[in-house]
């Protein structure tokens, strides 16, 4: 599989990754170290909020202008905002690049943070927290599971924020954070597919005059090793009942997190997989049944969920669902199954600029290494049963559990 | 991108103007019109259009074809389900049939090594499905139990309940119950089947490289039977406005949707269409009503409107969500900004815009092989032409304000809009002063 980089440092202290690769198009990342885990309570949600609010204007461009001109130029554009970073992309036709540039360079040396867009765009956020998690039983079930496996880590609030901190959220607290995160030291750009000869001079052009050091942050709180099993129930209107589980694991460049992602496609990848057969397939519990693993950067939450089908009770199934994590069985043909589905992955997601690129900056930001999912998959082609069977047991065990059952209000 | 030479004695009709977008072959095979996309990638795509969807679900039977679809995959030839599953998973290789009102759908993706072994399984299974009574049962107490669920997620039954009442009582509209799947025989699903897959009405596309695309047609196309799948439907009418409201007590949020039959795919003014609805509500931060409803009034997180259309009619709608207490602002402000638009019509600059989008997005689309497979396929179902994105990029670069704002009056009738909206009481206090509501129950 072929991937060849360039990581170049920027004159105003930031760095740049380029790939190269055949594409109608360039996908242009910014990645900024400013997640949830580095907010602090009273300002959850913040780093999301800030991320609406960079669509919201700069100098030279009105609110939503720089949105609306990428669409006039047929590009995609959006950001997102995760627990370790927040990341802004566009991907363009390569002749469009320059203009991309200075328009992102503007709202990253000259946002505006109007007061009456602020308070419009509390709103709106109001309205995305209610759409995923208060109005949505499964969005609100993911929200206890974090915060009931995790409970010293920052990973324990919502990236969008508890609902009383974002109506708190003031301009000034805003453009604090802001100030403090938004710096070159602190992010990086990817840029890949068609990437124009002149890219790396045309980001020294626009952005020269940013600046600022990578924040020396204290270290986060570890999360203490969990002593027994936590369970959560909670009553909505629900006709259908469900349980979600989810064990903490460690992060994305930890060694296990490979061997963890093994066991991943053996439990709960697609009807093969084990709990579905079992739950959904044989036993007839459950409609639904799966799960997957959550990959952050200081730790990862293995998470499984079952709807159930009405037959049987919820204990049924959450008794059912927790037979099958800790059947710490390997037959060889799964093995072989997890490689297979990790390969494929990797090589669908090189089939796109966006994925390639998100998947480089992922190995960049976490692990220091864009190539790291290469690592990985060399990794995965050298596992061996042992090793994983020995994490499975380490990691998936009776007193590591967190369990949230959602029942129906009747 | 690579180019493959064209034409050929297989070619059933000679391509026209350049190929300025992606290189494209087009063969007859038997009777399957084939398009071929060739790039040297690791992997092979494949996705096939056969006619024959849910709208062709006898009446009482409703459900017929999604069970079949699902069913496909559960024992073909005498290999159980769980062989075909993991042999398939095992090798990473995703293969999906989905169930369209008009036609069905099959997306198959493999990485090169595996290709053959994953598409002599997707025959066997197009050749020959066993449907086990034993998988029947249990995929139809699985679907109504997904019935009583889809009521747990107010976006989801907002959908449900628009899309049960839009089209009135054609076949569109028709939904599966509780009661239609337990009508539901195996002889229905062999029936269901036997009429889908013929080789007329097969639409086939497929991207990798040059010698695993004449294999792959080696293994698949025997299987299409013989004949036409018949899509003998009603036009579907008008009906005037019409709310209907599902009351979830404790819902923080009001989901809406609205909209009516509008235009085939076969409409001329297509493109007009394209670009008016991006303008109106397609077209996210520069549409009028994301301006209007979420930056301006900051009523919602997102709003969008739609045109879908099929082969023999389509559908236009908006779907949105907002708090209990802005239903009645909302919903107005939509309807006036529609109203707006067909009276008003749009500017030269709103079109110039639209059009610039359209020419610089299209060929963003077309970076992967699945993609391409997927536009491939629909550029033969809907009979577009072999050089379809060159005239649709030549065409929007021409269009005019005047000729938009022609098929606004025409494509556009809020008078008509169907509503749905799931919301709590004080949403429906809301709605009751917009006129007449039609409270529904949770059908399953």
């Amino acid at each position: 599989m072929e991937f060849h980089y360039e990581l170049i440092p920027t004159d105003f202290g930031s760095r740049v990754l380029i790939i190269r690769r055949q594409a109608p198009l360039v996908s242009f990342q910014i990645w900024v170290r400013a997640g949830s885990k580095y907010e602090k309570p009273g300002i959850t949600g913040i780093s999301h909020m800030l991320e609406h609010m960079m669509f919201k204007g700069s100098q030279n461009y009105g609110p939503q202008e720089h949105a609306k001109r990428v669409q006039e130029l047929g590009g995609e554009f959006n950001a997102f905002t995760s627990h370790d970073k927040t990341v802004y992309f566009e991907n363009i036709a390569p002749h469009y690049l320059e203009e991309i540039i200075k328009m992102e360079a503007d709202r990253f040396l000259r946002p505006s943070f109007a007061s009456e867009e602020f308070l419009r765009e509390k709103e709106v956020v109001m309205e995305e927290r209610k759409l995923r998690t208060d109005n949505s039983p499964y969005g609100k079930a993911e929200e206890e599971l974090f915060a009931l496996a995790f409970q010293a880590h920052p990973y324990h609030w919502p990236i969008i924020g508890w609902a009383s901190d974002i109506e708190n959220f003031s301009r000034d607290g805003l453009l604090e954070y802001f100030r403090l995160r938004y710096t070159p030291a602190n992010s990086f750009f990817v840029l890949c597919g068609h990437v124009p000869e002149d890219a790396l001079s045309l980001l020294e052009k626009y952005f020269k005059g940013w600046e600022g050091g990578r924040v020396q942050d204290p270290p986060l709180p570890s999360e203490p090793e969990q002593k027994g099993n936590r369970r959560s129930e909670m009553i909505m209107d629900v006709k259908l009942p469900f349980v979600f589980m989810g064990f903490v694991t460690p992060g994305y460049c930890h060694r296990d997190f490979v061997l963890l992602s093994i066991i991943d496609r053996v439990l709960t990848e697609g009807e093969s997989s084990r709990l579905w057969q079992s739950l959904v397939h044989r036993k007839g519990l459950a409609i639904k049944a799966g799960g997957g693993i959550y990959p952050m950067g200081d730790y990862s939450l293995f998470f499984f969920y079952g709807v159930s089908s009405g037959k049987g009770t919820l204990e049924n199934l959450e008794q059912a669902l927790v037979e099958e994590i800790t059947d710490y069985k390997l037959r060889p043909p799964e093995m072989e199954k997890a490689r297979n589905q990790v390969l494929a992955e990797t090589v669908s997601s090189l089939e796109r600029a966006y994925y390639t690129g998100l998947s480089a900056g992922e190995g960049l930001l976490n692990c220091g290494e864009p190539e790291t999912f290469l690592h990985q998959l060399e990794q995965l082609r050298r596992a061996k049963e042992e090793e994983v069977l020995e994490v499975w047991r380490r990691y998936l065990r009776e007193g590591r559990r967190n369990t949230v059952l959602v029942r129906g209000e009747e | 991108m690579e180019e493959i030479p064209e034409g050929g004695k297989e070619e059933y009709s000679s391509g026209k103007g350049g190929r300025m977008m992606f290189s494209r072959k087009f063969i007859l095979k038997g009777n399957v019109k084939v398009a071929l996309h060739h790039r040297s990638s690791d992997s092979l795509s494949l996705r096939i259009i056969t006619k024959g969807g849910r709208a062709l679900d006898p009446e009482l039977k409703e459900g017929t074809t999604s069970l079949m679809a699902s069913l496909l995959l559960h024992g073909c030839k005498g290999k159980p389900y769980e062989k075909v599953v993991e042999e398939l998973e095992g090798t990473g290789t995703s293969l999906y049939f989905s169930p369209a009102l008009e036609s069905i759908q099959v997306s198959f993706w493999a990485l090169r090594e595996f290709a053959m072994k994953g598409l002599e399984i997707l025959r066997d299974c197009m050749e020959a499905p066993d449907f086990p009574e034993e998988e029947l049962e249990r995929e139809r107490q699985r679907a109504i139990a997904e019935l009583r669920r889809i009521w747990d997620e107010p976006e989801e039954a907002a959908s449900r309940i628009f899309s049960g009442r839009v089209f009135g009582p054609h076949p569109y509209s028709r939904l599966d119950t509780e009661k239609s799947l337990k009508n539901i025989l195996r002889e229905d699903l062999r029936e269901r089947f036997l009429n889908s897959f013929r080789s007329a009405s097969t639409y086939m596309a497929l991207a990798g490289r040059e010698e695993d695309m004449e294999q792959a047609l080696q293994i698949l196309l025997p299987v299409f039977r013989e004949g036409e799948t018949e899509l003998s439907l009603p036009q579907p009418s008008a009906a005037s406005m019409r709310i209907y409201f599902y009351l979830k007590e404790d819902a923080e949020q009001v989901q809406i949707r609205m909209g009516h039959p509008s235009f085939p795919r076969s409409y001329p003014h297509y493109e007009e269409a394209m670009v008016l609805n991006y303008i109106l509500g397609g077209g996210g931060f520069s549409s009028r009503l994301m301006e209007r409803i979420r930056a301006k009034e900051g009523l919602t997180y997102s709003i969008r409107s739609s045109f879908s259309p099929m082969l023999r009619a389509g559908l236009f709608y908006i779907s949105t969500f907002t708090r209990p207490e802005n239903t009645k602002k909302t919903i107005e402000g939509i309807i006036e900004e529609v109203k707006k638009v067909i009276s008003g019509g749009v500017s030269q600059e709103e079109v110039e815009k639209a059009r610039s989008y359209f020419v610089g997005h299209f060929p963003l689309g077309l970076e992967t092989p699945s993609q391409v497979t997927s536009l491939l396929a629909s550029m033969l179902f809907y009979g577009l032409g072999e050089d379809y994105p060159e005239k649709f990029i030549a065409r929007i670069k021409a269009l005019t304000p005047k000729e938009v704002n022609r098929v606004a009056g025409e494509l556009l009738h809020p008078e008509e809009f169907q509503i749905a909206v799931v919301g709590n009481e004080m949403a429906l206090r809301e709605l009751e002063s917009l006129g007449e509501v039609e409270r529904v129950v949770p059908e399953y």
